[in-house]
């Protein structure tokens, strides 16, 4: 509670100050939105121009206008889109389930491959199995997902036509078909991840294993199976836990080309099509999304990581 | 409608067709496609390559795969490219479409009648049609959808109509008043100015009018999921009888051409449309699938701004035009053998394509191009302020498609060898038009012409008046022949005042040209029926002219 | 963008976690053991194994290829040979042409420079604001810590992946943007392993010892804290130039990297895409190169990485 009392300020003032730069940032761009509302011919008409400004208060001063911004968002209205009327909340709406079903299904398949993997690369550290294993990860680190996509497309969809190669089905609409238009664009972000998980989990059940307790469930004559996965992957998965955690974050970011290459309706797409539009009001929006979502994943695991590890609270005791 | 002998393979068991969106003239293009589809096996321009067609049955589900979403589908807000089009034939019906001799036929409207100077069209509508929410459509409805909507502050519609008031003579009957003659106002009526949509919905709906599209067509809006999906359904008191004949339609957007290809082949999709030549050339081979082409008067072209150092002065811009061998720009873009080289706006399949103007364009002569710059370059007095001697550069922009950068760097390399150095720059389709329009540029890669009728087409590129002259390319005789274009409906006064206009454009070098625009739809061989629309009174359609059909006409056998 | 916001999680792997001053157990019990300082280190360069020098051989080759490229004895990267378009490998084009009948040796060996560059100034960038600044509120700490360490937190929740498109969108694609904007926005993580290291090494004996002997602070902070620092920094940033030769690939897919026709890998991979079916070798070459740098930056900086581990070590 103490966390949250001293850390509410500063997350608060740092959306104010994300939301003011961003606002800057776009009013660099090129572009009269009037223009883009209007259309080539429509923009012919120098009142019809006037107008639309008018109408959105472009000529106002900056200060202005971002305060006046920042009351309609503060009450939830991010806007209309400059481009196609919707509103900013609810296009918002409207993505962000997208891109976080794909983050979260990239992140399961993720933790369910490198779990097992990681626990036997660990437990036969120096083996074929982990040689194998760690190789592997290595080499799957260096294949960046938009490499990952084209591959999986043209396998996945194109020579074995398992699976649509694009397009989107709400999980309301068909569970199963969703999960068929989910699996691949998941699965190109999820064997990065899964790369980096199994080294991380690796490293830190190695280490487990030598402790103390490990070797005294051993002696003890606890069944290999059930040491492994009930006494050494619970302290084992901590940093793992926490990276995964601060993977939510990254998600939004991570998503952006393969929403572009498998052509879902996600946010990440939904910003590159806005800034590339010049939709500056779309992109004021979904950048304070962005932001405040990074600030909150990033306090929560914060918090998580103070109220879960004693050896952390005993730490920053020691250091602040 | 013309049907052309050809080699390929796989004729014999295929009707070939080559579709001609308007009269075919047959010395000037037929002779010349069969010398050239002998040498390959390919045919140049435009072919159909379609399966047995059979009998219209009813039912089923087709998906459509289109190159762009659309901003939002109430016609004065809406901007609709051709994919958007496509889709609002599915949901609205034109007043007025285009027959296969490329004249504007009235499609929704029963009847229009220009007075004697042109300046006054009368509309008559058909009796007993309602939208989908049972409005009825007539005259106090296309009163309200014109002075609410379509003339309203920032409507997209307004600077077009600003000349134009609309009277409501009876139920059925308006007339279009116009401050100028306009021989060409009909065609207007064939885009989203004469889509009438539902007074009644519309005001209902509010801002959020656009995502809720009410029309007349064949199909009912059911929902849409921006950049995902629009689901229409059966509109089962269309009052055309026996239409349509599909149940539902799902339309998907999907940019990327490659992942769009992808989905035709592997059926995700049933039927794709494309405007990019390489993209019509893979659908042609494809395996199981029909694909029907046209060629559009719409043409990819070079703009220079002709008001900027050096573009400005005529000797570049021939040197520029000189310097290029269209085979080759079309080649890397995958078109060599569908489409043809181009020099003017229209294109071989249309009434106004002049062979003078065609016989005239300058010719790929590095030799001539090298001279003409360099009697630029040597020249004290050069335009661009800089010495004599130095070499001439400017900047060309282009969209980052991948086919468009591989083109922009041919170009580059074209100029490069007649000593032009040109900076090359990817720049945004929104900042590439903005540009366009406010002269910030000094060559751009852009498409011109309109698919429409030569006076608007041109009006737009070269009137001294219009804000969509990009080139700024002005010439008081052209100005002249448009206005005689305005007042005439005689067709062989137009093609002479045409080609008088293309003569004196393609003299001065505003633009250079490399190669029409293939529109193509492929189609699984399930799906049929994309070319057979008519008009109510049976009149023969213009089959899939700039990739779109209409969709009540359309049946599925999968 | 793929590599943006995954550059933190390169960071948390580096420290540990990198969220706060706590790092947790490193990667490789043996490597803990072994690394004790700057001494350690240099004990432990001679077991490196044949794949890291293989590793090494083809890093110092591409940083061959981008600073030699043009005085090499290849054909010309950027003009076209229509005739040769999307030819497969032959005595002329020993890796093919690409669309525009382009050598593809030539070209991924020019594209190199971009890769070089865009990578080393980025990083560089990162590497010596981030890690200056880093150190210095490590070693300092007090109030000024806690309001740098706060102005960093505000720059790393700044949605980066909209900042580089507009900038990239504004003021157009020149290498030097991308180069500058990559590292500004990578400034909070090399600021966050810096200081992470600093705590950690200025807790160790040979600090404490100084400390004792009444070494100056500036002594102390130059002498023993900055030469125990630097290495695991730039063990890191080797990582993130990897991530930062992917980046440039997803910006050219999305068609905001550098303007043509100067090659770069990204550039050819997306131009290589409508060609996947007919011809696989304008995809496969650059995308090869890609991998192998990519893989090799994170094998050698991984490598690297656990020689001059601190952590865990002294305390």
């Amino acid at each position: 509670m103490r966390q949250l009392l001293i850390r509410l300020p500063m997350m608060v003032a740092t959306l104010l100050v994300v939301s003011f730069l961003t606002f800057l940032l776009t009013t660099l761009l090129k572009g009269d939105p009037a223009v883009l509302i209007l259309g080539p011919e429509g923009a012919q008409d120098p009142q019809a121009v006037a107008a639309v400004r008018e109408d959105l208060r472009l000529d106002d001063p900056l200060p202005t206008r971002y305060v006046a911004w920042l009351g309609d968002a503060v009450s939830g209205d991010l806007g209309r889109s400059y481009r196609t009327g919707q509103s900013v909340t609810e296009a918002i709406g409207e993505r962000l389930p997208v891109t976080l079903e794909i983050g979260v299904l990239a992140i399961t398949i993720a933790l369910a491959a490198s779990i097992p993997l990681g626990t036997l690369s660990a437990f036969r550290a120096g083996g074929a199995a982990d040689r194998v294993i760690t190789g592997t990860s290595f080499g799957l680190l260096a294949v960046p997902s938009f490499m990952m996509a084209i591959l999986l497309i043209w396998i996945l969809a194109e020579w074995l036509g398992w699976l649509p190669a694009t397009g989107w089905v709400r999980l309301t609409d068909d569970p199963v078909e969703n999960l068929r238009t989910a699996i691949m664009p998941a699965l190109a972000l999820a064997i990065g991840e899964c790369a980096v998980y199994t080294r991380l989990l690796r490293a830190d059940m190695i280490t487990t294993l030598q402790q103390d307790s490990i070797t005294m469930a051993r002696a003890k004559g606890i069944p290999t199976r059930r040491i492994l996965f009930r006494h050494a992957l619970r302290p084992s998965s901590f940093s793992l836990m926490t990276v995964v955690g601060l993977q939510v974050g990254a998600i939004i970011g991570g998503a952006v080309i393969v929403e572009q290459l498998f052509a879902l309706p996600g946010i990440g797409r939904l910003l590159v099509d806005s800034i590339l539009q010049r939709d500056l009001i779309m992109v004021q929006g979904v950048a304070l999304v962005i932001a405040i979502s990074f600030v909150v994943i990033n306090f929560i695991v914060d918090l998580l990581y103070t109220v879960l590890d004693p050896r952390i609270r005993h730490g920053r005791a020691a250091t602040a | 409608m013309g049907s052309v002998p050809t080699r390929r393979p796989r004729a014999s068991r295929r009707l070939l067709w080559t579709l001609v969106a308007a009269g075919l003239i047959a010395a000037g293009c037929g002779g010349g496609d069969d010398d050239e589809a002998g040498s390959d096996g390919e045919t140049t321009g435009a072919t159909s390559d379609i399966s047995e067609q059979g009998e219209p049955v009813a039912g089923g589900s087709i998906t459509v795969g289109l190159e762009a979403e659309t901003n939002n589908w109430l016609p004065g807000t809406g901007q609709f490219s051709n994919a958007g089009t496509s889709v609002a034939f599915a949901i609205y019906d034109p007043l007025m479409r285009r027959d296969a001799n490329g004249e504007m036929q009235p499609y929704l409207a029963e009847s229009i009648e220009p007075n004697a100077d042109l300046t006054e069209w009368t509309l008559k509508l058909r009796p007993d049609i309602t939208f989908h929410d049972d409005t009825p459509l007539n005259a106090q409805a296309l009163k309200t959808i014109f002075d609410d909507y379509l003339k309203a502050d920032g409507a997209v519609t307004a600077a077009n109509l600003a000349e134009v008031e609309m009277v409501i003579v009876d139920d059925l009957t308006v007339t279009y008043q116009l401050s100028e003659p306009n021989s060409a106002f009909a065609d207007e009526l064939g885009l989203a100015i004469g889509w009438p949509f539902s007074p009644t919905a519309a005001a209902a709906a509010g801002d959020d009018a656009g995502s809720r599209p009410v029309g007349t067509g064949p199909f009912v809006f059911d929902s849409w999921e921006r950049d995902n999906r629009l689901i229409v359904k059966k509109n089962p008191n269309y009052w055309q009888e026996g239409l349509p004949y599909l149940d539902e339609i799902v339309f998907r957007p999907i940019p990327d051409e490659d992942t769009r290809i992808s989905s035709l082949e592997t059926g995700d999709i049933d039927v794709l449309q494309t405007l990019r030549q390489s993209s019509g050339v893979r659908v042609r081979d494809l395996e199981g699938v029909d694909s029907y082409e046209q060629l559009g008067n719409i043409t990819g072209v070079n703009i220079f701004n002709t008001t900027v150092p050096p573009l400005d002065d005529v000797r570049v811009r021939e040197a520029l035009a000189r310097a290029v061998d269209q085979a080759q720009i079309i080649e890397i873009q995958g078109g060599t053998g569908v489409v043809p080289p181009s020099t003017q706006v229209f294109s071989e399949d249309d009434p106004y394509y002049s062979e003078a103007v065609a016989d005239a364009w300058a010719t790929y002569d590095p030799e001539a191009a090298t001279e003409l710059l360099d009697e630029y370059i040597n020249d004290p007095a050069r335009s661009d302020g800089k010495a004599a001697g130095e070499p001439v550069t400017f900047r060309y922009d282009c969209p980052p498609d991948p086919s468009l950068v591989d083109m922009a760097q041919l170009y580059q390399s074209f100029w490069g060898e007649i000593g032009a150095e040109v900076e090359l720059r990817q720049v945004e389709q929104a900042t590439h038009i903005d540009e366009a329009i406010s002269g910030d540029y000094e060559a751009k890669c852009f498409r011109a012409g309109l698919d429409r009728d030569p006076l608007p087409t041109l009006e737009q590129a070269f009137s001294s008046t219009s804000g969509l002259n990009f080139t700024r390319f002005t010439d008081p005789a052209i100005d002249e022949n448009l206005d005689a274009l305005g007042t005439s409906t005689d067709i062989d006064e137009r093609k002479a005042l045409v080609e008088e206009i293309s003569t004196i454009v393609n003299d001065g070098f505003p633009m250079t040209y490399h190669g029409s625009t293939l529109s193509v739809l492929g189609t699984q061989e399930t799906v049929k029926g994309l070319a057979a629309w008519t008009f109510p009174e049976g009149a023969e359609g213009s089959g899939t002219s700039g990739a779109t059909t209409m969709w009540g006409f359309v049946w599925t056998t999968g | 963008m793929a590599a943006l916001q995954p550059l933190d999680d390169a960071a948390d792997r580096v420290v540990g976690l990198g969220v706060d001053d706590q790092p947790l157990a490193d990667t490789d019990a043996v490597s803990v053991a072994a690394a004790t300082g700057r001494r350690g280190a240099r004990g432990r360069r001679g077991r490196k194994g044949a794949a890291f020098w293989l590793a090494v051989g083809w890093l110092v080759l591409v940083a061959f290829c981008g600073i030699a490229a043009t005085w090499l004895p290849l054909q010309d990267p950027n003009t076209p040979n229509v005739i040769a378009r999307l030819d497969g490998p032959n005595p002329d084009n020993l890796l093919g042409a690409d669309a525009l009948g382009r050598d593809q040796l030539s070209r991924i060996v020019h594209a190199a420079r971009v890769s070089v560059v865009v990578s080393v100034s980025a990083v560089g960038i990162g590497m010596v604001v981030g890690g200056v600044i880093g150190t210095a509120v490590g070693y300092v700490r007090g109030r000024t810590e806690t309001t740098v360490m706060a102005a960093v937190d505000v720059l790393a929740a700044f949605p980066g992946l909209v900042l580089l498109l507009v900038l990239l969108a504004y003021v157009g694609r020149s290498l030097t943007i991308i180069s500058l904007v990559i590292g500004f926005l990578s400034i909070p993580i090399y600021t966050r392993v810096a200081r992470a290291n600093t705590l950690a090494v200025a807790q160790r004996e040979f600090v404490h010892a100084a400390h004792t002997m009444g070494a100056r602070r500036s002594r102390i902070l130059f002498r023993e804290i900055i030469p125990n620092v630097v290495p695991p920094v730039a063990a890191f940033a080797l990582v993130a130039m990897g991530l930062v030769i992917v980046l440039e690939g997803s910006l050219a897919l999305l068609g905001l990297s550098i303007e043509p026709p100067d090659p770069t890998w990204g550039g050819m991979i997306a131009a290589s895409k409508p060609h996947l079916d007919e011809a696989p070798h304008t995809a496969l070459v650059p995308s090869a190169a890609m991998f192998l740098t990519v893989l090799s930056l994170n094998f050698v900086g991984d490598t690297l990485r656990r020689s001059f581990d601190v952590k865990d070590s002294g305390l």
